[in-house]
């Protein structure tokens, strides 16, 4: 179902700039959509538009069904549902202390005391910031008032969430804070709409791109119809995602190989394909070993296998293969031109559901419990995706290797046959286990999943 | 942009004190120390105050005296003056300095003295009060002491936007300078006069986006604030105490001079 609905929208400044020139764009609910384009393509004024804070001179903006009516409770009841985040935090943020800025939204929408505190209380967990709650803004980082700004927006509890530039002027730990918590929002089942100049972000992270290019759309789709069309991203000033450039340079060379990637994940398997029988990694047991060096591979359960230096010809040896590097005793290592069958063993992914903010969080969850949990299954990698699972984690004293972009670090590192142990929460469960499921049949490599319950101690 | 007594209103062991209290103790004794006649009362209060900031909410001696020390710069000349050149009724003391003859009056003294102790006593009040509450507590207690609505709004956007500008204002100075805007005194004047327009415009330009961020999260013209605000039931008595006792002091020595 399409949540907002634009239908030949067009907009005029009043010095009489065209701004928008007939914009038609449906958006589906529940989705990640990315505004691409140049400076003054149009991207804020459009955004505007969804709120009603500007009216176009024609055309019609319709959201879940309905044309957009533009008396003051009308405006209310639609600005409860389309949050709006700006740019720049600073032009948001006005109150002299956190709190009082994200409770903001909620006391004009005339709520009950506790009401408006319960909101405050989930917007602040929800992008991590309630150890702020009675700081002033000036005293906070450029991430942490994206975050503030953030929480303004969600303590409306709106069902759309509208982003101009969520990581402009952030540093790369803080944009991928902001990208997470915007990705545990959208399992949550808010629409994000959001702009940006990042094309790696955008060609990673959205379900569909829609480019913009002097108050037109020229193009609406997924991220790979979008970067298919070489032609349409020079046009329009645009660029190709760092993966695909490096992609189609590594394919004239004939080094990668399947269809053209978006990930860091498709990117590793279009590049491995046309080895994945000839090299093997293998943990070495015995002494170091020098690159070139002819070694006797012996399986063994859990890892892929070990290597023996200078085999001789042992009972248990069940392929010989060529030493790729150098390397010290109990390294990982890559060998290849293998000879004798091996199937390359991929780790495992073990998800332990956290509960949400709303279901109690953290303090839902006996820490004990994880980490016995851990102790059993002892994995080679932890991962924690979602706010209430990194704040267990963090909890319970446990050294995290992946806190952003897990889902796929998690597949990457069980392809090399590490076992992975996930804690995540609420819709991201269903997130990991689609990804595992769909890379599976993807590249024919199985990696055997399971979610491990845990009991709340509540 | 940061002030290091803002810090400390946000870090000091007095935060939590109920703000009211705090706004109610520091009026009444601005009140006393100014109509009190003799010095004793606004030196007592001096003392209390200096050693409610120093010991009680932790505020370190040496930031708190280099701010105190603005008042003295101006209060001690003009304590000088007043003992030496402003005359008076009742000879005290004449000596000779360098052959001219300086009389002192026993009521300019006394009138001096009361002054510079209504300087401390009234410093020393504000001084508290700007160290240990933040500017947020300040406007919801003038919002619970009943001060109009449209004052408080406006003391608070004032107030956020100080640092945002303040900060845009360096950033555009900072520019101006790396580009040779202030090496003659013309030239000072002429980029001066550049980055004021620019901050004022830049400002009215922050008013617009402000207003827009504001509507889209249902502003109806009407900034309602979360406030809370607890007050300690001994610390109330105390306060109360305390003001009792200032109040019989200075009944007791509404006649006193000190020479």
């Amino acid at each position: 179902m399409d949540i907002i609905k634009t239908e030949g929208l067009e907009y005029a400044y009043p010095d009489g700039t065209q701004a928008l020139k007939g914009i038609s764009i449906a958006i589906e609910k529940g989705s990640k959509v990315a505004l691409v384009g140049n400076n003054g393509a149009g991207k804020s004024t459009l955004f505007l538009h969804f709120n009603g804070t500007l009216r176009p001179t024609r055309g019609m903006v319709i959201i879940e069904g309905k044309p957009i009516k533009y008396d003051s409770k009308s405006l209310i009841n639609l600005r409860t549902k389309v949050g709006m985040v700006f740019q720049d935090p600073d032009d948001q943020i006005f109150a002299p202390t956190v709190k009082q800025d994200v409770a903001f939204g909620p006391l004009n929408l005339d709520l009950p005391r506790d009401e408006v505190d319960r909101r405050v209380k989930y917007a602040l967990k929800s992008v991590g910031m309630e150890a702020y709650a009675d700081k002033p803004p000036h005293f906070l980082s450029g991430g942490q008032k994206k975050r503030v700004a953030i929480a303004g927006v969600l303590a409306m509890e709106p069902e759309i969430i509208v982003m101009d530039e969520p990581t402009s002027a952030l540093d790369p730990q803080g944009s991928l804070d902001i990208i997470e918590i915007l990705d545990e929002l959208n399992a949550d089942g808010k629409t994000i709409i959001f702009s940006t100049h990042d094309i790696d972000l955008a060609a990673m992270w959205a379900n569909s791109i829609c480019v913009l290019n002097e108050g037109k759309i020229i193009k609406h789709g997924t991220p790979d119809q979008i970067f298919a069309d070489h032609t349409m991203i020079s046009e329009t000033g645009l660029r190709l995602p760092t993966f695909v450039q490096t992609f189609r340079e590594l394919k004239v060379r004939g080094i990668s190989g399947g269809d053209s990637p978006l990930t860091m994940l498709n990117f590793v398997e279009s590049v491995s394909k046309p080895f994945d029988v000839l090299k093997a990694r293998c943990t070495i047991a015995g002494a170091d070993v020098c690159a070139g060096e002819n070694v006797g591979l012996i399986m063994k359960n859990g890892t892929l296998c070990t290597i023996r230096v200078d085999a001789d010809l042992n009972a248990k040896t069940t392929a010989f293969g060529r030493v790729m590097h150098n390397a010290k005793a109990g390294e990982d290592i890559v060998v290849s031109e293998i000879t004798g069958t091996i199937t390359p063993k991929t780790g495992e992914i073990n998800i332990v559901p956290i509960p949400r903010i709303i279901e109690g969080g953290s303090r839902a969850v006996d820490l004990e419990t994880i980490r016995a949990v851990i102790a059993e299954h002892s994995p080679h990698k932890i991962g924690a995706m979602g706010t209430s699972a990194k704040v267990v984690v963090r909890k319970a004293g446990i050294q995290c290797d992946f806190e952003v972009d897990v889902i796929q670090s998690s597949i990457l590192a069980a392809l090399r046959g590490l076992n992975v142990m996930v804690f995540a929460t609420g819709g991201m469960i269903e997130r990991v286990i689609q990804k595992i499921e769909s890379n599976n049949k993807h590249s024919g490599q199985e990696i055997k999943f399971s979610s491990l319950a845990i009991q709340a101690s509540l | 942009m940061r002030l290091f007594m803002e810090e400390y209103a946000y870090s000091n062991a007095l935060k939590n004190t109920s703000v009211r209290l705090k706004v109610l103790f520091v009026l009444s004794n601005v009140i006393f120390g100014v109509f009190s006649n003799s010095p004793i009362v606004p030196f007592i209060i001096f003392c209390t105050m200096v050693f409610l900031t120093i010991v009680m909410a932790k505020i370190p001696a040496r930031d708190y005296f280099t701010w105190f020390s603005i008042p003295l710069f101006y209060a001690i000349p003009l304590f000088l003056a007043m003992i030496f050149f402003f005359g008076g009724f009742e000879p005290w003391i004449q000596f000779n300095l360098l052959g001219f003859k300086l009389m002192m009056y026993k009521d300019s003294f006394n009138n001096a003295l009361l002054m510079v102790s209504r300087v401390l006593s009234g410093t020393s009040c504000l001084l508290f009060l700007a160290f240990t509450t933040p500017m947020a507590k300040i406007s919801s207690a003038l919002k619970l002491l009943k001060v109009p609505d449209i004052i408080i709004e406006l003391s608070m956007l004032i107030y956020r936007y100080i640092f945002v500008v303040l900060d845009e204002l360096t950033r555009m100075e900072l520019s101006q300078r790396t580009r040779l805007g202030y090496t003659t005194f013309k030239k000072s004047l002429n980029s001066l006069s550049l980055l004021s327009t620019n901050v004022f415009i830049r400002a009215m330009n922050r008013g617009e986006k402000l207003h827009i961020a504001m509507e889209s999260r249902c502003y109806n013209g009407k900034i309602e604030l979360l406030d809370e605000d607890s007050i300690h039931k001994l610390t109330m008595l105390a306060l109360i105490t305390f003001e009792g006792l200032i109040f019989m002091v200075m009944y007791l020595t509404k006649d006193l001079r000190i020479v």
